[in-house]
């Protein structure tokens, strides 16, 4: 590895490491460090809603590192795969699709417990992300510009949110609220349960991701260069279907809709590191959504939870996007 | 090395031409016809990425639709007509792209991938680009760097698919020269679409004329000229 991608990356994991102690051990309950210690060691505490506090600021901690590294991953594999730096779930619409999927399951009246924990929420969430995907790739057949996929990804987006008002016809006042409040997106809330089984997923898809490494490698290209790289292009779309689709929903389902991690983490991974080899992006790119992951719950935290979680992604986001369209602009200029 | 039988290829409904039989083993030859005669549709055909209709084309006795994905690129390397490439690459990442094929899963560059790179960038005299950003290139320089890159993946044949087409005129000749010289030295057959003709009959071993339906292969370089214009019904000079 390259000198200055080793220091990259320890600085985002020292950052991340701080972060995280920093988000566990503070709140408006202030719990002295040497308990918390005991508390997470041992499972005991002398006061018992200390306990409780613990828990729920560890767990949101673990779910904003694993949610964020999940989306950016998510993120780098569609840029490098559609080729473009905006590209995203959320832009391209994965995420609304598995918006569309909890909201059938929630609103739909499928599940019969209204909780997020069912395994149908999960797959109905995934088979909404890839049913965008699909679509995707079919249009992007007959799209040669890059600003187009993303208009299009963003009308998908329009499309399967008016497909969920149209089932809040439908839907009882809980319901729909449940949902409203699903979709500002948050970290918090999640059972032990549910953190395992979000974890498990998040990690196993991400492990899975070191098989598109050369495929990655090589759409630096082209996807006209695949088959002469050796690259098997039907299993790197697979591979990329299953991955981007898996990541994005899971974590849309257990954290709501979030924006901009997906988007701005990658693209600025790729700028900064020096390595263009996917075996060193994927891990740093996870990383750096990880870092933007729980700065944005802190923030969420300081501001008392009164902000929702998309906001302070949006914060941060857009300008990157913005800047990002300004060079995309400068490099066709130029052409 | 890559022979042809009896070959009708087809772009959806279009017949596109017929060719009998073609058998090449080395030489530097250019590809020529008109738009949407089939130039790029046989330069893919070679691939294994379309299939004709009838006929088959072989690589040292095999089917080329037959042979694995990960060998096939150990036989067959591409450049196509003007490569962007995706993200901030140096022309050294570039060039280590050719030795993909070659490496595991990771995608680490052995002692042996960089020095041949080390060697093509000499052959090439690429030396000033090795830091530069390629996406920033000339055309021209971008050319050269994507040649070096098939040259770094190490193939018996090598396709181009209208390699010059943004080139001006030194740098075409300078690129076709660089290719004739690729093809003496090393032993390999490329062969290499265009629209430029001014060029080839000095440096080309051959010529692939598409003309009426049909795929001939000439050999000779005195007739390259005449052939060419008879077929394009051009009488100049």
């Amino acid at each position: 590895m390259i000198h200055q991608d080793k220091l990259l990356i320890s600085v985002v994991i020292i950052g991340v490491a701080a972060l995280f102690v920093l988000n566990v051990s503070y709140g408006d309950v202030s719990i002295p460090i040497a308990d918390q210690f005991y508390i997470l060691s041992s499972g005991k505490a002398e006061i018992s809603s200390w306990s409780y506090i613990l828990e729920n600021r560890l767990f949101r901690s673990i779910t904003a590192v694993l949610g964020g590294g999940a989306l950016a991953v998510s993120g780098l594999i569609l840029q490098v795969y559609f080729r473009n730096p905006l590209a995203g779930p959320g832009v391209l619409g994965i995420t609304s699709g598995a918006s569309l999927g909890v909201a059938a399951v929630i609103l739909g009246g499928f599940a019969l417990e209204n909780q997020l924990t069912g395994v149908s929420v999960i797959l109905s969430g995934v088979i909404g992300a890839s049913l965008v995907l699909f679509l995707l790739l079919f249009l992007s057949r007959f799209i040669r510009n890059q600003v187009t996929l993303l208009v299009v990804g963003l009308m998908i987006g329009y499309f399967t949110a008016a497909f969920v008002n149209t089932l809040f016809l439908w839907a009882d006042q809980s319901e729909t609220r449940a949902f409203v409040i699903w979709g500002l997106g948050s970290f918090e809330g999640l059972d032990k349960t549910q953190l395992i089984t979000f974890a498990l997923l998040v990690l196993l898809v991400t492990f899975i991701s070191v098989f598109t490494v050369k495929g990655l490698n090589a759409m630096a290209l082209g996807h006209e260069y695949l088959r002469s790289l050796g690259i098997r292009t039907a299993r790197l779309k697979l591979l990329m279907i299953i991955i981007t689709s898996v990541l994005a929903a899971t974590v849309t389902v257990y954290c709501g809709p979030i924006s901009f991690i997906g988007i701005a983490v990658p693209q600025i991974i790729r700028l900064i590191s020096r390595s263009k080899n996917h075996a060193f992006l994927i891990p740093a790119c996870f990383l750096g959504g990880a870092f933007l992951g729980i700065s944005s719950d802190l923030i969420v935290r300081l501001s008392a939870n009164s902000l929702p979680l998309n906001t302070v992604t949006a914060l941060v986001g857009a300008p990157i996007i913005i800047w990002t369209i300004i060079k995309m602009n400068r490099q066709f200029a130029s052409l | 090395m890559l022979a042809c039988k009896n070959i009708t290829l087809t772009a959806g409904k279009k017949r596109l031409f017929e060719l009998d039989e073609l058998s090449l083993t080395r030489g530097l030859y250019a590809l020529v016809g008109r738009n949407g005669t089939g130039k790029s549709t046989f330069l893919n055909a070679i691939l294994g990425e379309v299939i004709p209709q009838k006929g088959e084309i072989t690589l040292d006795g095999r089917k080329v639709n037959e042979i694995t994905t990960a060998e096939l690129a150990k036989k067959i390397s591409v450049v196509r007509s003007r490569s962007q490439l995706f993200g901030d690459h140096k022309v050294q990442d570039v060039l280590l792209l050719g030795r993909l094929p070659y490496q595991r899963i990771l995608a680490k560059p052995s002692r042996e991938d960089l020095k041949i790179v080390e060697k093509v960038v000499k052959d090439l005299e690429l030396e000033v680009l090795i830091q530069r950003t390629y996406n920033i290139l000339s055309d021209g320089e971008k050319q050269l760097v994507m040649v070096g890159r098939a040259m770094v993946q190490d193939t018996p044949l090598i396709l181009l698919d209208e390699p010059a087409a943004f080139l001006d005129l030194v740098n075409r000749t300078e690129l076709i020269k660089h290719l004739h010289q690729l093809s003496q030295e090393n032993d390999k057959l490329i062969i290499f679409s265009t629209h430029h003709i001014e060029i080839i009959d000095r440096y080309c071993d051959g010529l692939l004329l598409i003309d009426q339906n049909k795929l001939k292969c000439i050999e000779e370089q005195t007739f390259f000229m005449n052939e060419i214009k008879q077929a394009f019904g051009l009488n100049i000079g």
